[in-house]
C-alpha cells in the first residue's frame, strides 16, 4: 500500500492527521515535552522511511502507535541506562547539569482543577514497568479498547487484560504507599 | 476496609478523565522534512553485536591460549618420557665400530 505520494502535500497532510495522536502518547508515556516532539519527528521520519513496509492489515494509526511505543520505550531505557552511569556522564558533561528525572509532569491538556492529583498519578505511573504503563496509558488516555492495545503491543487480548489489571493493581498499591506516607 | 484511602486513591485514578490533547509543534512537518532531507549519519555500531564480538574474540583467545599450552605440555611430556640420547642412536644405528670416544 503507497501511504503517501511523492508529493510533499500528502506527506504534510498525512503528518497533520496524525500528530496530536502520536505527540499525545509519547508526551504520556515520556512526561517530557522536549522527548516528546523529538520522539514524535522520528516516528513520522520512520514512517516515512519505512512506508514500503505498511502493507495495511491493520489501520495506520496502529501502526504509527506501534513505532511511537516502541520509540518511546527505547527511549526510555537509554535514559534509563544514562541515569545509571549519570556519576560519570556528570563528570564529562560540558553543563555538568543532572539528567532530568520525569518528575512533577502534568499533561498540559488535564483540567485544573486535576491537575495536583494528575500530577500524583503520573508520578505513579512512572513507577510502573514499561510494558504496563505502555497498556495503561494507551487504555486510560487514548481511550483504546484492549483488541486495539493488543494489536499495537502484538499480544493477545487476553494478556492484555491481565497487564492492565495487575497495572491498575500496581497503581493502587503505590497510591496507598503514597496516601500513607503523606498522613491524609 | 479504609474507605477514606480508597476514595481519595479512587479520586487520582479518575483525575486523567476529561483530558485534552496537548497542541504539538505546528511547524513539525518543516522539521520532519529537514529531518528527511539530511544526509543519513553513519549509524553507531549496535551494542549487542560489540558485545556479541568482543564475547567471540575473548573465547578464541581463550582457546588458543588453551591449545597453546597443551602443545607445550605435550612437547615436555615427549622429552621426558622417551629420551632419546646419543647412545641409543650409536646402537639403534650399528655404528659401535666407528665409535671411538665418548665424553
Amino acid at each position: 500500500m503507497q501511504l503517501f505520494t511523492a508529493s510533499e502535500k500528502a506527506f504534510r497532510d498525512f503528518i497533520k492527521e496524525h500528530q496530536p495522536r502520536v505527540y499525545n502518547t509519547a508526551l504520556n508515556i515520556l512526561q517530557n515535552a522536549e522527548d516528546a516532539e523529538e520522539i514524535t519527528q522520528d516516528v513520522f521520519v520512520e514512517a516515512f522511511n519505512k512506508a514500503h513496509t505498511f502493507k495495511g492489515e491493520s489501520q495506520v494509526s496502529t501502526w504509527l502507535y506501534r513505532i511511537t511505543t516502541n520509540k518511546c520505550i527505547d527511549h526510555l531505557r537509554s535514559k534509563k541506562r544514562k541515569k545509571r552511569f549519570a556519576f560519570l556522564t556528570q563528570l564529562f558533561h560540558e553543563s555538568g547539569e543532572p539528567i532530568s528525572d520525569a518528575s512533577d509532569f502534568v499533561h498540559p491538556g488535564i483540567v485544573a482543577e486535576n491537575r495536583e492529583k494528575a500530577a500524583i498519578l503520573y508520578k505513579a505511573i512512572d513507577q510502573l514497568p514499561e510494558t504496563q504503563k505502555v497498556a495503561f496509558l494507551l487504555s486510560e488516555t487514548d481511550g483504546l479498547s484492549y483488541a486495539e492495545i493488543s494489536e499495537i503491543v502484538g499480544t493477545s487480548v487476553s494478556s492484555i487484560e491481565s497487564l492492565l489489571f495487575r497495572a491498575r493493581k500496581n497503581l493502587r498499591k503505590i497510591l496507598a504507599d503514597v496516601y500513607k506516607n503523606n498522613d491524609r | 476496609m479504609n474507605t477514606k484511602q480508597d476514595k481519595w486513591i479512587d479520586e487520582i485514578m479518575g483525575s486523567l478523565q476529561q483530558m485534552q490533547p496537548a497542541e504539538g509543534n505546528p511547524h513539525l512537518h518543516t522539521r520532519v522534512l529537514a529531518k528527511l532531507s539530511q544526509p543519513i549519519a553513519r549509524q553507531p555500531l549496535p551494542l549487542k553485536w560489540v558485545y556479541s564480538f568482543s564475547a567471540v574474540f575473548a573465547i578464541m583467545l581463550m582457546l588458543n591460549v588453551l591449545g597453546w599450552n597443551d602443545s607445550t605440555d605435550s612437547n615436555i611430556e615427549g622429552v621426558t618420557t622417551q629420551p632419546v640420547d646419543i647412545e641409543t642412536v650409536i646402537t639403534e644405528y650399528g655404528l659401535e665400530a666407528n665409535y671411538t670416544s665418548l665424553p
